[in-house]
């Protein structure tokens, strides 16, 4: 009885180890969350309705489950059915019209909030993989929470998390394919890991077909296990891995055989879209679209201030370095999906930056990695500063407060991004356009007719240095709608486009002025206005 | 272990005083954002009654601006500053501007079907009666301007009034964008080549 009691006490104990060292990962976690669900009442996106929703639909009418629409693979479908749960567990109550109850459920407000929130919080899983991978791999709680940070206080992230969208949920498989695949390598004796990421690839693959090549790491960690002595070993662990990848996703795809025509119909389509490029967000294929990937990676990813952003992708690149000096063929089993995945981008001609999300895990890590090589080596001969059994140089502890700041600063910008989401349909914005005018005494501001009408309601004087005179102004400031004639007309990823802007921040304007969704007070320097040829300045 | 909660001590102290500025910048905010009274729109319906329609995502080749003619906007909103001209965007469409001297704004867009139907069953919309096949007010922001989108038959269109600093009880913005919405979707319907007695 005793030794029942001993062995019970044990496993708890290691347990309450475990949890311990999970522990720290709460803290992005919380912040992301917790900020998404502040900002989740976004207003319109441009996919949620017509290319998540109506799908279910169609799987509910039919009731052949089959969503007819095959631009995207189905396991958003699946996940958009559940979030019916409650909705249909209510309707069975109902003696009559069911069907139509829950079909009306589809269209409310609720369900898509409650959608929102399933989205966020599954692909908040990221941060949590992101965390365990660094935790086995590098043994070390510091580092993990630093790559769990560098990810779930992106801004790019958050607000991308919070869409009813495939990229989210691509990356959060990916990052579920890394760790599995990493921790078969971690876990040789037994080919379950491996397995276990073939099917999280699979899910990866079955949720947007560029997932597809999260078998590749798979594949090549299957390769790396290899004893080397006869080829059928490896043939043999490479079929079983395609056969749970392939048979995992046509679980989540059964199109693929059952309407084949159709399937391939939505396939080509969207690589004929691809390829062929995307209204404002078109690219010319190569370097240039490479060229315009490493521009957002390194300026605009990971921080909202272009500064931190460069020095986090710093840390990416010195991270990277760290990695291949410490084991090559680690390294180029981290490395092989992203870069596959980057090179297969470069080669289309429509850049979304939604389609990158599945990356920002490899980078976050690597600026963990990044982060952690730069303490290590910043043990010069100066004082040292002992705090418990850590001793660190002045050096260190200065390094250490700057990427503390670095995060507060990533954090208290999530929140009030957040914020302004909450806020929206309120005159803030408004005032906060005439503060930022009476601060801006050096700038002469040229103002399109919405927003004078506004300011008429907040500030019946006008303001000193506003003009009517076109060649009087070097600052534009307009209502997003009021800038080009068509949605089509903006050009994207144009990542200093507006120097600011007043307005929920429910998404990155430079990067998706294109929105559908709620307008916002946007200021253009006169040279930008032209070179995009904004209406009120032609 | 003492490093650890150093580390979260240090990083949740450091978000205190973000939280205090956020909640500093929210004070001065207008928060009230309700339909104006019942007599501004004439006839209101609940949306949980309404249901999603199929549409398409097709714009009709229409320059806004030839839906309705300076002399014809100036008959329902007042004399106009200059001529009608391009407004930017509307959802997927595009926009004519109409500006008053006043100053207001009201902005005629043509849009897709499926773009109506996009925001149609948005919390805080209100269904209008006796327009187009159907028709809907947004939710107002703190200046209550209107955003009116209604449809017939393949044709939507979306009307903003822009609020300035004008007299309220001398220009009825609900009026003006649902006038202007009913002379838009006539006119669409007959540029199209559509019946609309049909």
């Amino acid at each position: 009885m005793s030794n029942s009691f001993k062995r019970i006490f044990l496993i708890f104990g290691r347990v309450i180890r475990h949890l311990y060292s999970v522990a720290p990962v709460l803290l992005p976690l919380i912040i992301l969350i917790g900020t998404g669900l502040r900002g989740l009442d976004f207003g319109t996106h441009w996919d949620e309705k017509y290319y998540q929703i109506r799908p279910v639909r169609t799987m509910l009418t039919t009731g052949i489950l089959l969503p007819q629409h095959y631009g995207y693979p189905s396991f958003n479908y699946w996940v958009n059915a559940a979030g019916l749960l409650p909705d249909a567990v209510v309707a069975l109550k109902d003696k009559k019209g069911k069907e139509e109850r829950i079909l009306d459920a589809l269209d409310s407000p609720a369900y898509l909030m409650r959608l929102r929130t399933i989205y966020l919080i599954i692909v908040s899983l990221s941060v949590l993989w992101a965390y365990l991978l660094v935790l086995i791999w590098r043994q070390s709680w510091i580092e993990a929470l630093l790559a769990a940070l560098f990810l779930g206080l992106s801004w790019e992230v958050a607000y991308h998390i919070r869409w009813v969208a495939t990229d989210g949920m691509l990356m959060q498989f990916g990052a579920m394919t890394i760790l599995l695949t990493m921790v078969s390598q971690m876990k040789p004796e037994t080919s379950w890991w491996r397995h276990l990421a073939a099917a999280a690839a699979a899910l990866g693959f079955g949720t947007k077909y560029p997932g597809g090549l999260l078998i590749v790491p798979v594949l090549f960690s299957g390769y790396l296990l290899w004893d080397k002595k006869s080829y059928r070993s490896l043939v043999s662990s490479w079929v079983k891995s395609v056969f749970i990848f392939t048979g995992i996703y046509l679980l989540t795809t059964p199109a693929t055989i059952l309407q084949p025509v159709e399937f391939l119909k939505g396939v080509t389509y969207e690589l004929y879209h691809y390829s062929t490029g995307h209204a404002g967000h078109t690219v010319p294929v190569g370097l240039q679209h490479g060229w315009r990937m490493l521009v957002y990676f390194s300026s605009v990813l990971f921080s909202h201030y272009a500064p931190i952003a460069w020095f986090c992708f710093l840390l990416v690149i010195v991270g990277s370095y760290a990695l291949v000096k410490e084991s090559l063929k680690l390294a180029a089993l981290f490395f092989c999906f992203p870069v596959l995945y980057v090179l297969y981008f470069c080669t289309q001609r429509a850049m979304v930056a939604r389609n990158l999300l599945v990356v920002v895990p490899f980078l976050a890590i690597l600026a963990g990695r990044g982060a952690m090589f730069v303490w290590e080596n910043l043990k010069f001969k100066c004082k040292v500063l002992t705090i418990g059994n850590f001793r660190f140089t002045v050096l260190q502890s200065a390094f250490a407060a700057f990427i503390i700041t670095i995060f507060a600063i990533n954090a208290g910008w999530l929140i009030y991004a957040a914020e302004t989401v909450a806020d929206r349909g309120t005159d803030r914005f408004v005032r906060e356009t005439v503060a930022y005018i009476s601060a801006n005494t050096n700038h002469r501001f040229l103002l399109s007719p919405r927003v004078q009408a506004h300011l008429t309601k907040i500030e019946k004087t006008p303001v000193a240095n506003v003009t009517n005179d076109l060649s009087q102004a070097d600052r534009v400031i307009l209502y997003s709608s009021e800038g080009q004639r068509h949605w089509q007309d903006w050009r994207a990823n144009n990542f200093w486009l507006a120097t600011t802007w007043f307005g929920p921040y429910e998404m990155n304007f430079n990067v998706y002025p294109n929105w559908w969704g709620d307008d916002r007070i946007i200021v253009i320097t006169m040279e930008e206005a032209k070179q995009n040829e904004i209406l009120i300045v032609k | 272990m003492f490093l650890r909660v150093a580390v979260y001590f240090v990083l949740l102290s450091c978000l205190l005083p973000v939280f205090s500025a956020c909640s500093a910048v929210r004070l001065d905010a207008q928060t009230q954002n309700t339909i104006p009274a019942s007599g501004s729109i004439e006839t209101t319906t609940d949306t949980a009654k309404v249901k999603y329609k199929t549409g398409s995502w097709t714009i009709p080749e229409v320059a806004p601006c030839a839906l309705i003619g300076k002399a014809e906007a100036e008959a329902v909103m007042g004399l106009l500053k200059n001529e009608p001209k391009p407004g930017g965007t509307a959802i997927d469409g595009t926009a004519c501007a109409y500006i008053s001297p006043e100053p207001f704004v009201v902005t005629v867009g043509i849009i897709s079907t499926n773009s109506f139907e996009l925001r149609k069953l948005d919390s805080g919309n209100r269904m209008i009666n006796n327009l187009g096949d159907e028709a809907y007010v947004t939710n107002p922001n703190a200046f209550e301007d209107v955003y009116l989108l209604a449809r017939q038959e393949n044709v939507a269109v979306m009307i903003n009034v822009t609020a300035g600093a004008w007299d309220e009880e001398k220009v009825e913005r609900y009026r003006i964008a649902k006038t202007l919405a009913q002379t838009a979707l006539a006119h669409l319907l007959l540029k199209t080549g559509e019946n609309p007695d049909s």
